[in-house]
């Protein structure tokens, strides 16, 4: 009998990037890399685990702007040209390397994995991965989730009607694709402020995440600390991630991923080859990119760095899932001592860190789903939903306001770098709101003119384009983006309030940011919003 | 001058602009027309010479052709190949509402930003009937009115003033408490002294930074018992609640957030050692390549390779030291001819 749970949660997301005008475009890479490094890699593991009969609960959520985009047919044929040419690479790259049996293994892995992609993506699932991610919610072992409909960060969104459009979308845009209502979500961020929890209850949303702080912080406090759920006053659940186990995979410094025996992400074929060799495989500006195939570990400090050994990485993946579970038991048995009811650790990730930054991530998982299946019974695996099926009475208390990200508030997505965009973002919520509740029951153009100044508007508050300012890389197109989403939004107000209606611009908008194609911008009146129930 | 500028103006003003820049007929436009055809000529973004030139050719040609310009092909030359008029207009403009209010957020515990703004018109008032604007010093009055169920300007618990910058339009505002509820008004002194407010701001109420003193008795727990829990999350040492905060706080600061992970982009950049000053990489690869009839059957080093449709093949290797015997066999396609050549390279690297 288990002595307490783990839910092992990930949050895959992506910010909406897609750009019908241009041939190819960069930023849509990373669409592209998550799909090959990460979603394909993960969806493999737990599809074989499921073929096996191993049983698993993983809690997933998939943002909509991720959902979209695996959904829209351009991104879908563009990924499907981008691993042919990455298969093609990689065969020259196995008859390149046959005279370097260390760095021909690898090719191998490579090729194998990529020619892999095409058939699951484009065969086995025609291009669409969201029903691949929705059969193994039928079989039992996923329960997915929903997030923001762009990733809004709500505690600096202010005005309520845009977050409750944010939650509504989202919601509405999970089931139109996994026919099933979320229970669960992923606030963008972990970003929490009380009140939200209110609208996630209108909205049908039974549960959410919080830092470890949001919930120790909670008042009244709360007995169990992030060990067990607290109902908010709406009657939410609000569960708190652990920080011991979060550490054992995110630390920079003491982390699973740093180890010397992983791949190393920076050293790619796409800076060390003869130019020529690569350009075909090169986007169009031919400045050289990683093209995802790296040939080297981490090894330590400094440049000279040694051949990646597919096994010696494996067996480490192996031996840190053993240990990964060997700190949980431990940690429940000590907890399970203290505690009158049964502990759950929560250990939330972002899902890119799988595959992506962290290579051998994916078979970390596998090992760690097995061996907990296997090799123990003091951990049960378990989705939040389980467990508030399990132990319904939860203490009741209110978060406190909180974010994952660096200092645990507001400050990444509020500083000097991005502070200047809340100017616009208020206003522009503050003034589909107006439009909604002066054009009622729009129809014809109108209608499509004020959906589209939704999508605007949306687009906009993507928490990502804050928080790439911040960070740094990829600035411009975070700056651009942000600037067209609200001048876009701009136009669209002019010309809807001094009827003026331009409709080339109109189309051209709908045919660029065409997320959310059955959104229904009445989600922005505050007269008939909370009557617009979810169907 | 954006649009929103220009929908401010009088009809008369728009004209004398129009005719500043030399637009023919109008005194027969609308005051729509106006600023449409006053945008067209005088685009809110800077440009090269040699892009103003296109620029006007484009709008020349807008100009004369039917009143959409926004259907037009993309501008001829621009440096992103594809971008048009939208695109540039997009990216070199951002709304001016001309509106008078002022916005609190939280940060965190300890701080607030602010930002805000006042419309012409207020300011034309203001100057008007009280003071001119121009020689306004604005004030940032911050009020704490945690625990106040109605505030009405007067009923806070306290407030202090922040002098700000007639040019700055936000503020960062440390407040240094947390889980209390603050308002901002923005204003000035009038000449008697009284303070005026222009705008009062929404109210926001930071978050605690630490264990909340109010305990449920129906969910007690032993004060020792929460502190471990506490310690569990990730404090580390420490005996009073404060350290135990402190230590999860910096662990939180150090460690987590959510990594790099929440941006999937690369870092871009060519991997360079960073510890050396000079360096030089050099790798040597090999090239064979050649012809032979489109149906045959070739192998290199006895794996068999595709042969492009005209039968002509290329193969490249990465050259380590040493000696390589490379045999290249190609047999006919009726299995009756096989022709083998084997170059044998010898790569040394001193």
């Amino acid at each position: 009998m288990e002595q307490g749970y783990l839910a092992m949660v990930l949050h895959a997301h992506l910010p909406y990037v897609r750009h019908p005008e241009y041939p190819d475009f960069l930023e849509e890479d990373w669409f592209y890399e998550a799909i090959t490094e990460t979603y394909i890699p993960l969806l493999k593991t737990f599809h074989e685990l499921t073929n096996e009969g191993i049983h698993f609960r993983i809690t997933l959520s998939l943002s909509p702007p991720l959902v979209s985009m695996l959904r829209d047919s351009l991104l879908q044929q563009r990924y499907l040209h981008k691993i042919e040419k990455l298969i093609e690479l990689a065969e020259k790259e196995v008859e390149r390397t046959r005279w370097l049996p260390q760095f021909h293994d690898v090719a191998l892995m490579y090729r194998d994995h990529y020619r892999f992609c095409r058939y699951f993506f484009a065969e086995k699932y025609r291009c669409d991965l969201t029903q691949a991610f929705r059969e193994l919610e039928d079989a039992g072992n996923l329960e997915l989730m929903t997030c923001g409909a762009t990733h809004g960060f709500m505690p600096l969104m202010l005005n309520e009607t845009a977050m409750r459009a944010q939650i509504r979308t989202a919601v509405q845009t999970h089931m139109d694709v996994f026919r099933r209502a979320p229970r669960g979500i992923w606030l963008p961020e972990c970003g929490y402020q009380p009140g939200v929890d209110q609208i996630l209850r209108e909205e049908g949303i039974s549960f959410f995440f919080t830092d470890a702080h949001g919930i120790f912080h909670a008042s009244p406090r709360p007995k169990y600390g992030v060990f067990a759920p607290i109902y908010c006053p709406s009657g939410v659940a609000a569960f708190g991630r652990d920080l011991e186990s979060s550490k054992q995979v995110w630390s920079a410094n003491e982390g699973y991923p740093g180890d010397h025996d992983y791949r190393e992400f920076y050293r790619d074929i796409g800076y060390d080859l003869e130019y020529d060799y690569l350009q075909p495989y090169l986007p169009s500006s031919g400045i050289r990119v990683p093209t995802g195939m790296k040939y080297y570990r981490i090894t330590g400090r400094g440049f000279d760095k040694q051949p990646y050994n597919v096994w010696a990485a494996r067996e480490k993946a192996a031996l840190h899932a053993g240990n990964f579970m060997f700190n949980r038991e431990k940690q429940v048995e000590y907890l399970s001592g203290m505690l009158d009811r049964k502990p759950i650790i929560i250990s939330p990730y972002d899902a890119e860190l799988f595959g992506h930054w962290w290579f051998e991530g994916p078979q970390w998982l596998n090992f760690l789903i097995r061996k907990l299946a296997f090799d123990q019974n003091t951990v049960k695996m378990v989705t939040p939903s389980d467990y508030l099926a399990m132990h319904p009475k939860n203490q009741v208390s209110t978060p406190s306001m909180s974010s994952w990200g660096y200092k645990g508030y507001n400050e990444v997505w509020l500083e000097g770098s991005n502070d200047w965009i809340y100017r616009y973002l208020h206003k522009s919520a503050d003034r589909m709101v107006e439009l909604a509740e002066n054009y009622p029951h729009a129809f014809g153009d109108l209608r499509r003119a004020l959906n589209q100044a939704a999508r605007e508007l949306l687009l906009m508050q993507s928490s990502d384009w804050a928080f790439i300012m911040k960070t740094g890389t990829m600035v411009d197109y975070a700056v651009r983006r942000t600037k067209a989403h609200i001048n876009r939004f701009n136009h669209l107000y002019e010309q809807i309030k001094y009827n003026r209606l331009e409709l080339g611009y109109l189309q051209r908008l709908e045919e660029r940011d065409n997320i959310f194609p059955e959104i229904n911008y009445e989600i922005y009146n505050r007269n008939t919003a909370k009557m617009l129930a979810v169907v | 001058m954006t649009r929103e500028e220009l929908a401010g103006k009088t009809k008369q003003s728009l004209i004398e602009i129009a005719k500043s820049l030399g637009i023919r007929g109008y005194s027969k436009l609308t005051r729509e027309e106006l600023v449409e055809h006053i945008l067209l000529l005088d685009p809110p973004f800077s440009a090269s010479s040699i892009q103003e030139k296109q620029i006007s050719q484009y709008l020349t040609e807008a100009l004369a052709g039917p009143n959409n310009f926004y259907t037009q092909q993309p501008i001829p030359g621009h440096p992103t190949g594809v971008a048009t008029f939208e695109d540039h207009y997009e990216q070199n403009n951002l709304p001016n509402y001309n509106d008078t209010r002022i916005i609190l957020m939280v940060r965190d515990p300890y701080w607030l930003h602010t930002y805000w703004g006042v419309s012409h018109e207020a300011r034309e008032e203001i100057s008007n009937k009280i003071k001119c604007w121009d020689h306004l010093q604005l004030i940032l009055r911050v009020y704490d009115i945690t625990n106040v169920l109605e505030f009405d300007g007067k009923n806070s618990n306290f407030n202090f003033d922040i002098y700000v910058d007639r040019e700055a339009a936000n503020w960062y505002i440390h407040v240094g408490g947390p889980n209390r509820t603050f308002c901002v008004d923005l204003g000035f002194f009038k000449d008697d002294g009284t303070f005026y407010t222009i705008t009062r701001s929404n109210i926001v109420t930071t978050p605690r930074d630490n264990i909340s003193e109010i305990v449920d008795e129906e969910w007690m727990i032993i004060e020792q018992d929460f502190r471990r829990l506490y310690f569990m999350a990730g404090g580390t040492t420490g005996n009073s609640s404060a350290e135990l905060v402190e230590s999860l706080m910096k662990r939180l600061e150090n460690e987590m957030g959510s990594g790099g992970v929440s941006s999937l982009s690369s870092p871009m950049g060519k991997f360079i050692p960073k510890e050396r000053q000079f360096w030089l990489v050099l790798n040597t690869e090999l090239i064979v390549y050649g012809a032979t009839e489109p149906d045959a059957k070739v192998t290199v080093q006895g794996e068999p390779i595709e042969l492009r449709p005209d039968g002509t093949f290329t193969m490249r290797f990465n050259l380590p030291d040493g000696i390589q015997y490379i045999p290249v066999s190609a047999r006919s396609a009726d299995e009756v001819d096989t022709i083998t050549i084997t170059p044998v390279v010898t790569k040394q690297t001193t």
